[in-house]
């Protein structure tokens, strides 16, 4: 029984998506053996270099791999099912079954390695040739841990099949108890943290979290040195604390989402509404062109100047063209959703729905809370956003680069980072949840949210005022060029803009809730 | 036809009316802030400084006065209910022409007042240019020689082309309402454009094509504008326009009659 299972599944896996994946190998092997054979390396040499080639794994490797297994992983097959007796034994049956496959997978590679290297020395030593190492460096890292070439392709070879079966078990076990959707969520956080890693130096402070460390055994020395045996006793200790837990638990549902907002009445058909595919879409889209437009303009820069830069906004006193509007598009866009939002819900609130509604409060704090939601979300959304791009792109994560400059020139002290995300989150939240509620009440007094629109958007002019006046408007106040902290004396503290933003926000939203809000059903 | 105009026109004459006096004041108000702060060598400066602003937001002055009857017209029916009578075609393109003439003279009408209102009244403005640089750096501008010593038919030529844009993004909000079905897209679909394809086209490095670029040469330096690359950006226009329409009604089929 188990046997046939096993079979079917690697059946499953050798299908002719294979030979693709035989063919691109070839292709990245010729190219490698090329430089083999300039650098006269031996074949055991270049036999780790084709193994290890991180580039290949990381963008080819591993995503082929994710996608021939999940149908292994999200099978459910209750035919199946029934006939163990127990779980458990299901569940090890899958997971011998993933390391039968990632055996084949890496002996596939390492049989094509060892064909198309035939006829370089075969000398089982390294040969140190320095230039050589200094172009691939794995290699050299090699050389220092291990005796002989032949040792390290083995145990490059068990370490890799070992990390492969690890991934698989790791997403059937989250796929057990999470379910489909948030699987394939976690695989593309998974492989977002793999790729920051090779990128940057961060998997050295907790390398346990990045799955390459586990996949790839020069990540694993570069990250923990000598001690690299670690990943390996971490990786036992964590697969037989999830199969402990699938063997006493499995009957559990861990699905907490429902839980998170007390979803009842209409907030579940507007969350629907605001937190479309298209609305998501449309915030990204943005978030990352502006992203690009910073990047695009500047010179070397590190995480912290970017994300300084993204909310650096407009200050007061000169005029830039691009920077307003930069400004005013990053700002538009959850408004011009949320105002599309409430157009929309205008036209489709029948009277079906509201007689649904418990009461008329009901209303009004279903979409507050949508609004506010979306607000933090999309500040949320651009924090991670310029972080996660930043780290691709090699920036590193200490200190400033290109704001220090500002900052001398102001005669301020750099700001520490864990402030600054707390600014940004802050100021640019309440600004966005002002401009929220100035469309609201717009919207409930002419039952269209165009004039509330257009009133932000006209509001920007007080940007034109007279500078001690300007300062003031809480338009534009969420820019980081309008905060004393960052540009001195033509801004003003951070806490007296706090004040300034909370007052506003509780005047409008007192009023809006006083009673208000009940015009909307006339 | 004379008539079907006719008839738009009794349709929109007060909001229009109301609009028209509005960009009249703006036009001419907006020009106050500028007078001082800044140095200039010929008092059309001032007007060209001033217009600034509405090279951003010169959409909303030409969709808001008219593109909103279709809209209305659409979600009460009274399309529908005008099938039996008028051809559908002529009672579109009279409409069209409505909302686009209407969006074409205020944009004529805040331009060129403001022009006006700078050339006369603003006599005591010391304009010292010439003597801190020591030439007349608006002679180096897009067409500066105009711009120096025929300030009226500058700004009239400048006025022309600008309601000839004008035109074009009427058109545009006109095509949106006959589609869409929230006025708040409709109303703020062409400012929206017009910001975006400015953003992103300043972001690849050609911003001399986009609208805002066209409709004020005086917004960037004057070796990146040239006459071919201000066509550009109304092209651009036309052609979206142009996708528009084919997107709403070949692909997704969307009939102007139900809402």
């Amino acid at each position: 029984m188990m046997i046939n299972m096993i079979k079917k599944n690697v059946d499953e896996f050798l299908s002719k998506w294979i030979y693709i994946m035989i063919f691109i190998f070839s292709m990245v092997g010729l190219k490698l053996l090329q430089s083999a054979k300039v650098a006269n390396i031996t074949y055991w040499e270049f036999i780790i270099s084709a193994m290890t080639n991180h580039y290949y794994i990381l963008y080819f490797m591993i995503i082929f791999y994710l996608f021939s297994i999940f149908k292994i992983i999200e099978d459910y097959n209750e035919i199946i099912l029934i006939r163990r007796k127990k779980y458990i034994d299901y569940f090890i049956a899958q997971v011998i079954s993933l390391l039968l496959i990632s055996t084949i997978f890496v002996l596939i590679h390492l049989l094509i390695v060892t064909i198309m290297g035939y006829g370089l020395d075969m000398n089982n030593r390294f040969i140190m040739n320095v230039n050589y190492y200094n172009y691939n460096e794995v290699i050299g890292a090699y050389s220092m841990y291990f005796k002989s070439p032949i040792l390290s392709v083995v145990s490059i070879t068990v370490y890799m099949i070992l990390g492969l079966t690890f991934m698989g078990t790791v997403l059937m076990f989250f796929n057990h108890f999470l379910g489909k959707k948030l699987v394939v969520l976690c695989m593309i956080f998974m492989y977002i943290l793999m790729l920051i890693s090779l990128r940057t130096d961060v998997d050295k402070f907790l390398p346990f979290l990045f799955m390459n460390n586990y996949i790839i055994l020069h990540h694993a020395l570069a990250a923990l040195e000598k001690n690299f045996y670690f990943m390996i006793i971490s990786e036992i200790f964590i697969s037989v604390f999830m199969l402990f837990i699938v063997k006493n638990f499995w009957y559990k549902d861990l699905i907490l989402r429902k839980n998170f907002i007390r979803t009842n009445g209409v907030i579940n058909w507007y969350l629907k509404i605001l937190f479309s595919r298209k609305n998501i879409f449309i915030m990204i889209t943005f978030i990352i062109i502006s992203i690009v437009n910073i990047i695009l303009r500047h010179g070397v820069l590190t995480i912290y100047d970017l994300i300084t830069l993204q909310f650096y906004g407009h200050g007061i006193g000169y005029f830039n063209l691009m920077d307003f509007i930069s400004l005013i598009i990053y700002n538009g866009i959850p408004i011009y959703i949320l105002a599309y939002f409430l157009e929309k819900e205008s036209n489709d609130r029948s009277a079906f729905v509201t007689i649904r509604l418990k009461n008329k409060k009901h209303w009004f704090i279903s979409v507050m809370l949508c609004g506010c939601l979306l607000i933090f979300i999309y500040v949320l959304a651009s924090l991670c956003t310029s972080v996660i791009t930043g780290a691709f792109l090699g920036m590193k994560f200490n200190g400033y680069n290109y704001m220090n400059d500002l900052f001398l020139k102001n005669g301020l002290k750099t700001i520490n980072p864990f402030y600054l995300y707390l600014i940004i989150l802050t100021t640019k939240s309440l600004e966005l949840f002002f401009y929220f509620l100035v469309v609201v009440t717009c919207y409930i007094y002419t039952k269209g949210s165009t004039l509330g629109f257009l009133l932000i958007q006209l509001g920007y002019f007080t940007y034109f005022l007279p500078g001690n006046m300007a300062k003031y408007t809480p338009m534009g106040i969420g820019s980081l060029s309008r905060i004393m902290e960052f540009v001195g004396n033509n801004g003003i503290p951070y806490l007296f803009i706090m004040g300034i933003l909370i007052t506003v926000n509780l005047i409008l939203y007192l009023y809006l809730q006083s009673g208000v809000y009940k015009r909307i059903f006339n | 036809m004379k008539n079907l105009l006719k008839l738009e026109w009794y349709k929109i004459k007060y909001t229009y009316l109301i609009s028209l006096g509005i960009s009249i004041l703006y036009g001419c108000l907006m020009i106050l802030p500028f007078i001082s702060g800044y140095s200039y060598n010929h008092k059309i400066e001032i007007w060209q400084q001033s217009n600034q602003v509405f090279d951003l937001i010169f959409p909303l002055f030409t969709v808001l006065p008219s593109c909103w009857l279709m809209y209305y017209e659409r979600k009460n029916n009274f399309l529908i209910y005008n099938l039996t009578r008028i051809s559908k075609k002529k009672y579109i393109i009279s409409k069209w022409l409505t909302t686009s003439v209407g969006s074409m003279i205020i944009v004529f009408v805040v331009s060129f007042a403001g022009l006006i209102f700078c050339l006369k009244f603003t006599n005591n403005v010391k304009l010292t240019g010439i003597k801190l640089n020591s030439y007349d750096t608006s002679l180096k501008e897009f067409y500066g020689y105009y711009l120096a010593n025929k300030p009226y038919l500058y700004g009239l030529l400048l006025s022309i082309w600008r309601s000839i844009i004008g035109f074009i993004i009427g058109t545009f909000g006109f095509v949106l309402s006959l589609y869409i079905n929230n006025i708040f897209i409709i109303l703020t679909g062409p400012f929206v454009y017009v910001l975006i394809q400015h953003y992103i086209l300043s972001i690849l490095g050609v911003p001399y094509y986009s609208i805002v670029t066209s409709f004020d040469p005086s917004t960037l330096a004057p070796i990146a504008v040239s006459l071919e690359r201000i066509l550009i950006g109304p092209f651009l226009l036309i052609i979206f326009i142009c996708i528009t329409i084919i997107y709403f009604s070949k692909l997704k089929r969307n009939s102007m009659y139900d809402i």
